[in-house]
């Protein structure tokens, strides 16, 4: 089938959808455990026919747009962390079960979440880099119970409670996350400010999930977060919060 | 007695008890079970979903309401917190 795309649409076929993005939205479920406790209702976990495991969340204990306002907002964090490369969202699809529909997150095997591991297990730089994210993202729900902890680096979930609004006018996160970004990071971010047709799909998958405001003051608080980034990766905060403000 | 479980989700899609908490005679919050967890929950507290700005903090000391928030504080599947339940 893919004989007949054309160059660019093959391209753009490819960044749309991740091999594991295809799994999740095309496999059935093989086997289904609905999960005790948690209180958003519903959450499955679910092996996928021939092919790994994940969580379903239909949100269902929310009245129905709310529920959906979750389940988009799992989506969309997870498209900025794979398009901007933070890469430790799982992949993440929004699915329709029978009459449900929910997101689906791929299932990390021997993740623990935070608040069962000891703080001296996370590795260096990785609070650093789910501060960043959850800043741009603006998220305002992140503790213990809502990330997990793998050979000590950051599995970010349960992303429900970002993009609430298009503008902020200060950083949530703590000065002592943000005065150096890690270079790794600082590296793919550069990567990503310098390709306009990356930036152009993940606007265009962002705003399939979220309304048009908030997708083109998220990108814009993007692109001013990467020019506040010093040539050695210090990160001059008073700059970024001048632009937040001018961004309002 | 009112208390409630943590359940930490295995790699088979199975759920294990790994906590237990509940009111003690004073109306405080106990725990028993893995200790890293609950060193946690005492130290760091969790959040209180009632409140209007969602950034209050609760503590063992707060009783019942903290563990009626624990239900919603713990979602993601991993650990998952249960509501209240009596024995």
């Amino acid at each position: 089938m893919n004989e007949t795309l054309s160059q660019p649409q093959e391209k753009e076929r490819r960044y749309k959808s991740s091999p594991q993005e295809i799994v999740l939205e095309t496999g059935g479920f093989e086997k289904e455990t609905r999960l005790l406790g948690g209180g958003v209702g519903d959450a499955r976990w679910v092996k996928i026919k021939d092919d790994g495991c994940g969580v379903f969340k239909p949100h269902s204990r929310h009245e129905k747009e709310r529920a959906s306002w979750f389940v988009s907002r799992e989506r969309a964090a997870y498209l900025v962390s794979r398009f901007l490369g933070f890469d430790f969202v799982p992949p993440t699809v929004v699915k329709k079960v029978e009459d449900q529909t929910g997101s689906l997150q791929e299932f990390v095997e021997d993740a623990t979440a935070a608040y069962a591991t000891n703080a001296r297990d996370i590795l260096d730089g990785e609070r650093s880099k789910l501060m960043v994210f959850d800043d741009l993202i603006l998220n305002l729900d992140r503790h213990g119970g809502n990330y997990l902890i793998k050979n000590g680096r950051i599995i970010a979930i349960d992303n429900g409670y970002s993009f609430e609004q298009a503008y902020t006018f200060r950083l949530k996160s703590s000065s002592i996350y943000l005065d150096y970004v890690p270079a790794s990071l600082a590296e793919k971010l550069k990567r990503f400010a310098s390709s306009q047709e990356q930036q152009e799909i993940l606007r265009d998958l962002l705003k399939e999930l979220l309304d048009g405001e908030i997708v083109d003051a998220f990108m814009e608080r993007v692109d001013a977060y990467i020019k506040s980034i010093n040539l050695d990766n210090t990160f001059d905060r008073k700059k970024f919060e001048l632009f937040l403000r001018n961004l309002v | 007695m009112k208390y409630i479980e943590f359940y930490k989700l295995q790699n088979d899609g199975s759920q294990k008890v790994i906590v237990t908490c509940y009111l003690d005679e004073k109306g405080e919050v106990q725990c028993d079970g893995d200790s890293v967890l609950i060193e946690n929950l005492k130290n760091k507290g969790i959040r209180d979903y009632s409140s209007q700005d969602k950034s209050g903090q609760l503590f063992f000391k707060d009783g019942l309401k903290f563990l009626e928030q624990l239900e919603f504080n713990f979602t993601s599947g991993y650990l998952n917190a249960s509501g209240i339940k009596e024995k």
